[in-house]
Protein backbone atom coordinates (compact mmCIF):
# COMPACT_ATOMS: atom_id res chain seq x y z
CA UNK A 1 0.00 0.00 0.00
CA UNK A 2 1.25 3.46 -0.88
CA UNK A 3 2.02 5.76 1.98
CA UNK A 4 -0.50 8.53 2.29
CA UNK A 5 0.85 11.88 1.34
CA UNK A 6 -0.79 14.35 3.68
CA UNK A 7 0.10 17.38 1.62
CA UNK A 8 -1.83 16.15 -1.40
CA UNK A 9 -5.59 16.44 -1.47
CA UNK A 10 -7.71 13.45 -2.36
CA UNK A 11 -8.69 15.03 -5.67
CA UNK A 12 -5.07 15.49 -6.60
CA UNK A 13 -4.30 11.84 -5.88
CA UNK A 14 -7.32 10.74 -7.89
CA UNK A 15 -6.23 12.84 -10.84
CA UNK A 16 -2.69 11.48 -10.67
CA UNK A 17 -3.93 7.90 -10.46
CA UNK A 18 -6.19 8.41 -13.46
CA UNK A 19 -3.35 9.94 -15.44
CA UNK A 20 -1.00 7.11 -14.56
CA UNK A 21 -3.58 4.51 -15.51
CA UNK A 22 -4.37 6.26 -18.78
CA UNK A 23 -0.75 6.64 -19.73
CA UNK A 24 0.04 3.00 -19.01
CA UNK A 25 -2.94 1.80 -21.03
CA UNK A 26 -2.18 4.06 -23.96
CA UNK A 27 1.43 2.89 -24.09
CA UNK A 28 0.17 -0.70 -23.94
CA UNK A 29 -1.93 -0.01 -27.05
CA UNK A 30 -5.49 0.10 -25.71
CA UNK A 31 -8.39 1.51 -27.69
CA UNK A 32 -9.10 5.15 -26.92
CA UNK A 33 -12.60 4.56 -25.62
CA UNK A 34 -11.31 1.97 -23.17
CA UNK A 35 -8.67 4.36 -21.86
CA UNK A 36 -11.26 7.12 -21.43
CA UNK A 37 -13.72 4.74 -19.72
CA UNK A 38 -11.10 3.60 -17.26
CA UNK A 39 -9.91 7.11 -16.50
CA UNK A 40 -13.46 8.35 -15.98
CA UNK A 41 -14.16 5.44 -13.69
CA UNK A 42 -11.17 6.40 -11.57
CA UNK A 43 -12.06 10.10 -11.67
CA UNK A 44 -15.56 9.21 -10.46
CA UNK A 45 -13.99 8.11 -7.19
CA UNK A 46 -13.39 11.77 -6.28
CA UNK A 47 -17.16 12.40 -6.21
CA UNK A 48 -16.60 15.66 -8.05
CA UNK A 49 -19.47 16.78 -10.21
CA UNK A 50 -17.62 17.35 -13.39
CA UNK A 51 -14.60 15.64 -14.80
CA UNK A 52 -13.32 14.88 -18.26
CA UNK A 53 -10.63 12.64 -19.64
CA UNK A 54 -9.68 13.49 -23.18
CA UNK A 55 -7.38 11.02 -24.87
CA UNK A 56 -5.70 11.27 -28.24
CA UNK A 57 -3.46 8.68 -29.80
CA UNK A 58 -0.39 10.68 -28.75
CA UNK A 59 -1.42 12.41 -25.54
CA UNK A 60 -3.80 12.64 -22.60
CA UNK A 61 -5.56 15.59 -20.97
CA UNK A 62 -7.75 15.40 -17.90
CA UNK A 63 -9.70 17.99 -15.96
CA UNK A 64 -11.23 17.54 -12.53
CA UNK A 65 -13.48 20.23 -11.08
CA UNK A 66 -12.67 19.93 -7.38
CA UNK A 67 -13.57 22.13 -4.40
CA UNK A 68 -10.14 23.71 -4.44
CA UNK A 69 -10.41 24.71 -8.06
CA UNK A 70 -9.79 23.00 -11.33
CA UNK A 71 -7.11 20.36 -11.59
CA UNK A 72 -5.84 19.96 -15.13
CA UNK A 73 -3.07 17.70 -16.28
CA UNK A 74 -1.77 16.86 -19.68
CA UNK A 75 0.82 14.40 -20.79
CA UNK A 76 2.43 13.52 -24.06
CA UNK A 77 2.68 9.80 -24.74
CA UNK A 78 5.16 9.07 -27.51
CA UNK A 79 5.81 5.39 -26.75
CA UNK A 80 3.94 2.65 -28.50
CA UNK A 81 4.02 -1.05 -27.66
CA UNK A 82 1.52 -3.85 -27.30
CA UNK A 83 0.92 -5.36 -23.91
CA UNK A 84 -2.60 -6.66 -23.49
CA UNK A 85 -1.94 -8.02 -20.02
CA UNK A 86 -1.40 -4.51 -18.62
CA UNK A 87 -4.59 -3.21 -20.22
CA UNK A 88 -6.49 -6.09 -18.74
CA UNK A 89 -5.04 -5.66 -15.23
CA UNK A 90 -5.57 -1.89 -15.07
CA UNK A 91 -9.12 -2.36 -16.27
CA UNK A 92 -9.66 -4.74 -13.36
CA UNK A 93 -8.11 -2.30 -10.87
CA UNK A 94 -10.42 0.48 -12.02
CA UNK A 95 -13.44 -1.79 -11.63
CA UNK A 96 -12.36 -2.87 -8.16
CA UNK A 97 -11.95 0.80 -7.27
CA UNK A 98 -15.39 1.77 -8.50
CA UNK A 99 -17.15 -0.95 -6.48
CA UNK A 100 -15.15 0.01 -3.38
CA UNK A 101 -13.00 -3.10 -3.01
CA UNK A 102 -9.80 -1.02 -2.80
CA UNK A 103 -9.14 2.65 -2.03
CA UNK A 104 -7.39 5.14 -4.25
CA UNK A 105 -3.98 4.78 -2.57
CA UNK A 106 -4.02 1.03 -3.09
CA UNK A 107 -5.10 1.56 -6.68
CA UNK A 108 -2.20 3.95 -7.27
CA UNK A 109 0.28 1.43 -5.85
CA UNK A 110 -1.27 -1.37 -7.93
CA UNK A 111 -0.96 0.61 -11.14
CA UNK A 112 2.65 1.48 -10.35
CA UNK A 113 3.29 -2.23 -10.00
CA UNK A 114 1.42 -3.12 -13.21
CA UNK A 115 3.58 -0.71 -15.19
CA UNK A 116 6.55 -2.99 -14.61
CA UNK A 117 4.85 -6.36 -15.13
CA UNK A 118 6.14 -8.61 -17.87
CA UNK A 119 4.69 -12.09 -18.09
CA UNK A 120 7.40 -13.55 -20.26
CA UNK A 121 11.16 -13.16 -20.25
CA UNK A 122 13.30 -11.99 -23.13
CA UNK A 123 14.22 -15.48 -24.31
CA UNK A 124 10.60 -16.54 -24.62
CA UNK A 125 9.84 -13.29 -26.42
CA UNK A 126 12.59 -14.07 -28.92
CA UNK A 127 11.36 -17.63 -29.32
CA UNK A 128 7.87 -16.35 -30.05
CA UNK A 129 9.25 -14.78 -33.26
CA UNK A 130 10.52 -18.20 -34.26
CA UNK A 131 7.20 -19.78 -33.31
CA UNK A 132 5.09 -17.29 -35.25
CA UNK A 133 7.26 -17.59 -38.37
CA UNK A 134 7.50 -21.38 -38.22
CA UNK A 135 3.86 -22.17 -37.56
CA UNK A 136 2.60 -19.48 -39.87
CA UNK A 137 4.40 -21.17 -42.71
CA UNK A 138 2.87 -24.45 -41.59
CA UNK A 139 -0.54 -22.77 -41.49
CA UNK A 140 -0.15 -21.57 -45.07
CA UNK A 141 0.67 -25.08 -46.21
CA UNK A 142 4.47 -25.21 -46.14
CA UNK A 143 6.16 -28.57 -45.78
CA UNK A 144 8.69 -29.51 -43.10
CA UNK A 145 11.69 -27.87 -44.77
CA UNK A 146 9.79 -24.62 -45.41
CA UNK A 147 8.84 -24.47 -41.75
CA UNK A 148 12.42 -25.02 -40.60
CA UNK A 149 13.71 -22.32 -42.94
CA UNK A 150 11.02 -19.94 -41.69
CA UNK A 151 12.02 -20.71 -38.10
CA UNK A 152 15.62 -19.82 -38.85
CA UNK A 153 14.50 -16.66 -40.63
CA UNK A 154 12.34 -15.75 -37.62
CA UNK A 155 15.35 -16.29 -35.39
CA UNK A 156 17.36 -13.90 -37.56
CA UNK A 157 14.62 -11.33 -37.12
CA UNK A 158 14.52 -11.78 -33.35
CA UNK A 159 18.31 -11.46 -33.08
CA UNK A 160 18.33 -8.32 -35.22
CA UNK A 161 15.67 -6.73 -33.04
CA UNK A 162 17.57 -7.71 -29.92
CA UNK A 163 20.78 -6.17 -31.23
CA UNK A 164 19.22 -2.98 -32.55
CA UNK A 165 16.75 -2.29 -29.75
CA UNK A 166 19.21 -0.62 -27.31
CA UNK A 167 20.31 1.92 -29.93
CA UNK A 168 16.95 3.64 -29.96
CA UNK A 169 16.14 3.27 -33.63
CA UNK A 170 12.69 4.48 -34.59
CA UNK A 171 10.12 1.82 -35.32
CA UNK A 172 10.17 2.27 -39.11
CA UNK A 173 13.89 1.68 -39.32
CA UNK A 174 13.80 -1.14 -36.80
CA UNK A 175 11.04 -2.94 -38.69
CA UNK A 176 12.73 -2.40 -42.02
CA UNK A 177 16.12 -3.70 -40.91
CA UNK A 178 14.72 -6.73 -39.14
CA UNK A 179 12.57 -7.61 -42.15
CA UNK A 180 15.63 -7.16 -44.33
CA UNK A 181 17.74 -9.52 -42.24
CA UNK A 182 14.91 -12.04 -42.15
CA UNK A 183 14.47 -11.94 -45.92
CA UNK A 184 18.21 -12.10 -46.58
CA UNK A 185 18.41 -15.20 -44.38
CA UNK A 186 15.46 -16.81 -46.15
CA UNK A 187 16.69 -16.03 -49.66
CA UNK A 188 20.25 -17.17 -48.98
CA UNK A 189 18.84 -20.34 -47.46
CA UNK A 190 17.14 -21.01 -50.76
CA UNK A 191 20.20 -20.08 -52.84
CA UNK A 192 22.82 -22.00 -50.91
CA UNK A 193 21.29 -24.64 -48.64
CA UNK A 194 17.86 -25.86 -49.64
CA UNK A 195 16.99 -24.95 -53.23
CA UNK A 196 13.63 -26.72 -53.05
CA UNK A 197 11.96 -24.62 -50.38
CA UNK A 198 8.98 -22.48 -51.27
CA UNK A 199 10.53 -19.07 -50.74
CA UNK A 200 7.20 -17.20 -50.87
CA UNK A 201 5.75 -19.12 -47.96
CA UNK A 202 8.95 -18.79 -45.95
CA UNK A 203 9.06 -15.02 -46.32
CA UNK A 204 5.34 -14.56 -45.71
CA UNK A 205 5.66 -16.56 -42.51
CA UNK A 206 8.77 -14.63 -41.59
CA UNK A 207 7.23 -11.17 -41.92
CA UNK A 208 4.19 -12.14 -39.86
CA UNK A 209 5.64 -11.07 -36.48
CA UNK A 210 5.89 -7.50 -37.80
CA UNK A 211 2.88 -7.20 -40.10
CA UNK A 212 0.63 -4.63 -38.40
CA UNK A 213 -2.41 -6.73 -37.55
CA UNK A 214 -2.74 -5.49 -33.99
CA UNK A 215 -2.67 -1.78 -34.79
CA UNK A 216 -5.01 -2.32 -37.71
CA UNK A 217 -7.64 -3.97 -35.53
CA UNK A 218 -7.35 -1.24 -32.91
CA UNK A 219 -7.53 1.46 -35.57
CA UNK A 220 -10.76 0.00 -36.90
CA UNK A 221 -12.36 -0.16 -33.48
CA UNK A 222 -11.26 3.40 -32.67
CA UNK A 223 -12.76 4.67 -35.88
CA UNK A 224 -16.01 2.92 -35.16
CA UNK A 225 -16.16 4.43 -31.67
CA UNK A 226 -15.94 7.90 -33.16
CA UNK A 227 -12.31 8.49 -32.16
CA UNK A 228 -11.40 9.54 -35.66
CA UNK A 229 -8.11 11.21 -34.81
CA UNK A 230 -6.84 8.06 -33.14
CA UNK A 231 -8.28 5.95 -35.93
CA UNK A 232 -6.50 7.96 -38.59
CA UNK A 233 -3.20 8.11 -36.76
CA UNK A 234 -3.26 4.37 -36.12
CA UNK A 235 -4.25 3.69 -39.72
CA UNK A 236 -1.22 5.71 -40.75
CA UNK A 237 0.90 3.68 -38.35
CA UNK A 238 -0.41 0.53 -40.05
CA UNK A 239 0.49 1.92 -43.46
CA UNK A 240 3.97 2.97 -42.37
CA UNK A 241 4.68 -0.44 -40.84
CA UNK A 242 3.42 -2.27 -43.91
CA UNK A 243 5.59 -0.01 -46.03
CA UNK A 244 8.61 -0.79 -43.85
CA UNK A 245 7.98 -4.52 -44.31
CA UNK A 246 7.62 -4.11 -48.07
CA UNK A 247 10.83 -2.08 -48.32
CA UNK A 248 12.70 -4.62 -46.20
CA UNK A 249 11.68 -7.53 -48.42
CA UNK A 250 12.33 -5.56 -51.59
CA UNK A 251 15.82 -4.55 -50.42
CA UNK A 252 16.67 -8.17 -49.74
CA UNK A 253 15.84 -9.07 -53.34
CA UNK A 254 17.84 -6.11 -54.61
CA UNK A 255 20.90 -7.10 -52.58
CA UNK A 256 20.85 -10.79 -53.46
CA UNK B 1 -5.77 -29.17 -43.97
CA UNK B 2 -5.45 -30.55 -40.45
CA UNK B 3 -1.83 -29.45 -40.30
CA UNK B 4 -2.77 -25.99 -41.50
CA UNK B 5 -5.33 -25.60 -38.74
CA UNK B 6 -3.00 -26.91 -36.05
CA UNK B 7 -0.35 -24.55 -37.38
CA UNK B 8 -2.81 -21.67 -37.01
CA UNK B 9 -3.44 -22.55 -33.37
CA UNK B 10 0.23 -22.65 -32.42
CA UNK B 11 1.05 -19.56 -34.48
CA UNK B 12 -1.64 -17.58 -32.68
CA UNK B 13 -0.48 -18.80 -29.28
CA UNK B 14 3.10 -17.83 -30.14
CA UNK B 15 1.81 -14.44 -31.21
CA UNK B 16 0.03 -14.12 -27.86
CA UNK B 17 3.41 -14.37 -26.15
CA UNK B 18 4.61 -11.50 -28.31
CA UNK B 19 1.71 -9.22 -27.38
CA UNK B 20 1.69 -10.34 -23.71
CA UNK B 21 -1.80 -11.71 -23.62
CA UNK B 22 -2.83 -12.75 -20.08
CA UNK B 23 -1.79 -16.38 -19.71
CA UNK B 24 -5.21 -17.69 -18.79
CA UNK B 25 -6.77 -16.53 -22.06
CA UNK B 26 -4.17 -17.93 -24.42
CA UNK B 27 -5.94 -21.17 -25.26
CA UNK B 28 -9.21 -19.42 -25.98
CA UNK B 29 -7.44 -16.86 -28.18
CA UNK B 30 -5.67 -19.68 -30.00
CA UNK B 31 -8.97 -21.45 -30.58
CA UNK B 32 -10.50 -18.25 -31.95
CA UNK B 33 -7.68 -17.92 -34.45
CA UNK B 34 -7.82 -21.60 -35.32
CA UNK B 35 -11.56 -21.64 -36.00
CA UNK B 36 -11.24 -18.41 -37.98
CA UNK B 37 -8.58 -19.97 -40.18
CA UNK B 38 -10.64 -23.15 -40.56
CA UNK B 39 -13.57 -21.06 -41.80
CA UNK B 40 -11.25 -19.22 -44.17
CA UNK B 41 -10.02 -22.46 -45.71
CA UNK B 42 -13.54 -23.88 -46.00
CA UNK B 43 -14.90 -20.77 -47.70
CA UNK B 44 -11.88 -20.79 -49.98
CA UNK B 45 -12.81 -24.28 -51.20
CA UNK B 46 -16.26 -23.06 -52.25
CA UNK B 47 -15.15 -20.00 -54.18
CA UNK B 48 -11.68 -18.59 -54.75
CA UNK B 49 -12.18 -15.01 -53.69
CA UNK B 50 -9.85 -13.83 -50.96
CA UNK B 51 -11.98 -10.89 -49.92
CA UNK B 52 -15.05 -13.09 -49.36
CA UNK B 53 -12.90 -15.61 -47.45
CA UNK B 54 -11.53 -12.85 -45.25
CA UNK B 55 -14.93 -11.26 -44.72
CA UNK B 56 -16.73 -14.41 -43.60
CA UNK B 57 -13.86 -15.62 -41.48
CA UNK B 58 -13.46 -12.20 -39.84
CA UNK B 59 -17.19 -12.16 -39.10
CA UNK B 60 -16.84 -15.51 -37.31
CA UNK B 61 -13.76 -14.38 -35.40
CA UNK B 62 -15.33 -11.11 -34.29
CA UNK B 63 -18.57 -12.81 -33.20
CA UNK B 64 -16.65 -15.43 -31.30
CA UNK B 65 -14.49 -12.79 -29.60
CA UNK B 66 -17.53 -10.87 -28.44
CA UNK B 67 -19.19 -13.99 -27.06
CA UNK B 68 -16.00 -15.15 -25.32
CA UNK B 69 -15.45 -11.68 -23.88
CA UNK B 70 -18.91 -11.67 -22.36
CA UNK B 71 -18.66 -15.20 -21.01
CA UNK B 72 -15.17 -14.78 -19.54
CA UNK B 73 -15.60 -11.12 -18.56
CA UNK B 74 -12.53 -9.90 -20.42
CA UNK B 75 -12.03 -7.12 -22.97
CA UNK B 76 -13.04 -8.05 -26.51
CA UNK B 77 -9.62 -7.16 -27.90
CA UNK B 78 -8.09 -10.01 -25.85
CA UNK B 79 -9.53 -12.43 -28.38
CA UNK B 80 -10.09 -10.24 -31.41
CA UNK B 81 -6.50 -9.10 -31.89
CA UNK B 82 -4.85 -12.55 -31.86
CA UNK B 83 -7.82 -14.11 -33.65
CA UNK B 84 -7.58 -11.75 -36.61
CA UNK B 85 -3.87 -12.45 -37.06
CA UNK B 86 -4.11 -15.45 -39.44
CA UNK B 87 -6.15 -13.49 -42.00
CA UNK B 88 -4.11 -10.27 -41.90
CA UNK B 89 -2.92 -9.72 -45.49
CA UNK B 90 0.79 -10.34 -44.87
CA UNK B 91 1.08 -12.45 -47.99
CA UNK B 92 -0.37 -9.73 -50.19
CA UNK B 93 2.01 -7.14 -48.76
CA UNK B 94 4.91 -9.43 -49.58
CA UNK B 95 3.66 -10.05 -53.12
CA UNK B 96 3.28 -6.29 -53.62
CA UNK B 97 6.90 -5.74 -52.67
CA UNK B 98 8.00 -8.63 -54.87
CA UNK B 99 6.02 -7.43 -57.87
CA UNK B 100 7.30 -3.90 -57.35
CA UNK B 101 10.92 -5.03 -57.43
CA UNK B 102 10.45 -7.25 -60.46
CA UNK B 103 8.50 -4.56 -62.30
CA UNK B 104 5.73 -7.07 -62.69
CA UNK B 105 2.39 -5.98 -64.03
CA UNK B 106 0.73 -7.80 -61.14
CA UNK B 107 1.62 -4.99 -58.75
CA UNK B 108 -1.77 -3.32 -58.97
CA UNK B 109 -3.52 -6.69 -58.63
CA UNK B 110 -1.74 -7.41 -55.37
CA UNK B 111 -2.18 -3.84 -54.13
CA UNK B 112 -5.86 -4.27 -54.81
CA UNK B 113 -5.91 -7.58 -53.01
CA UNK B 114 -4.24 -6.11 -49.92
CA UNK B 115 -6.74 -3.26 -49.75
CA UNK B 116 -9.68 -5.59 -50.35
CA UNK B 117 -8.68 -7.97 -47.57
CA UNK B 118 -8.02 -5.09 -45.18
CA UNK B 119 -11.36 -3.58 -46.11
CA UNK B 120 -13.16 -6.89 -45.56
CA UNK B 121 -11.66 -7.28 -42.11
CA UNK B 122 -12.58 -3.71 -41.24
CA UNK B 123 -16.12 -4.23 -42.47
CA UNK B 124 -16.50 -7.41 -40.41
CA UNK B 125 -15.21 -5.74 -37.25
CA UNK B 126 -17.47 -2.73 -37.84
CA UNK B 127 -20.49 -4.92 -38.39
CA UNK B 128 -20.07 -7.23 -35.41
CA UNK B 129 -19.08 -4.42 -33.03
CA UNK B 130 -22.19 -2.50 -34.05
CA UNK B 131 -24.48 -5.49 -33.65
CA UNK B 132 -23.19 -6.21 -30.17
CA UNK B 133 -23.70 -2.59 -29.14
CA UNK B 134 -27.40 -2.75 -29.96
CA UNK B 135 -29.84 -2.67 -27.09
CA UNK B 136 -33.59 -2.51 -26.76
CA UNK B 137 -34.82 1.06 -27.06
CA UNK B 138 -35.80 2.64 -23.76
CA UNK B 139 -39.26 4.05 -24.12
CA UNK B 140 -40.57 6.83 -21.94
CA UNK B 141 -43.98 6.21 -20.50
Amino acid sequence: MAKKNISKSLERVVAETAMLAGETMLIAGAEISRVEDTMNRILNYSKCESHTAFVLATGITLTLDSDEGLITMSKRVPDRTTNINRIYLINNVSRALSVGKIDIYEAYAEIRKIREIRQFGGVLYGLSFVGVALFFTMMLGGDFMDCMAAGVAGLAMAITQWILMPFGFNSFFLNMISTLSMAVTAVSFQRFVLPNINIDLVIIGGIMPIVPGVVFTTAMRDTLNGDYTAGVSRMLETGVTAFAVAVGVALAYVIL
Amino acid sequence: MLFKIIGAFIAVVAFCIMIELPKKYMVQAGLTGMIGWGVYLLVDIIGHRVEIDALISALCIATMSHILARVLKAPVSNFLIPGILPIVPGGSIYRCAYAFINESSYLSTYMNETLKIAGSIALAIFFVDSVFKLHLPKRKN
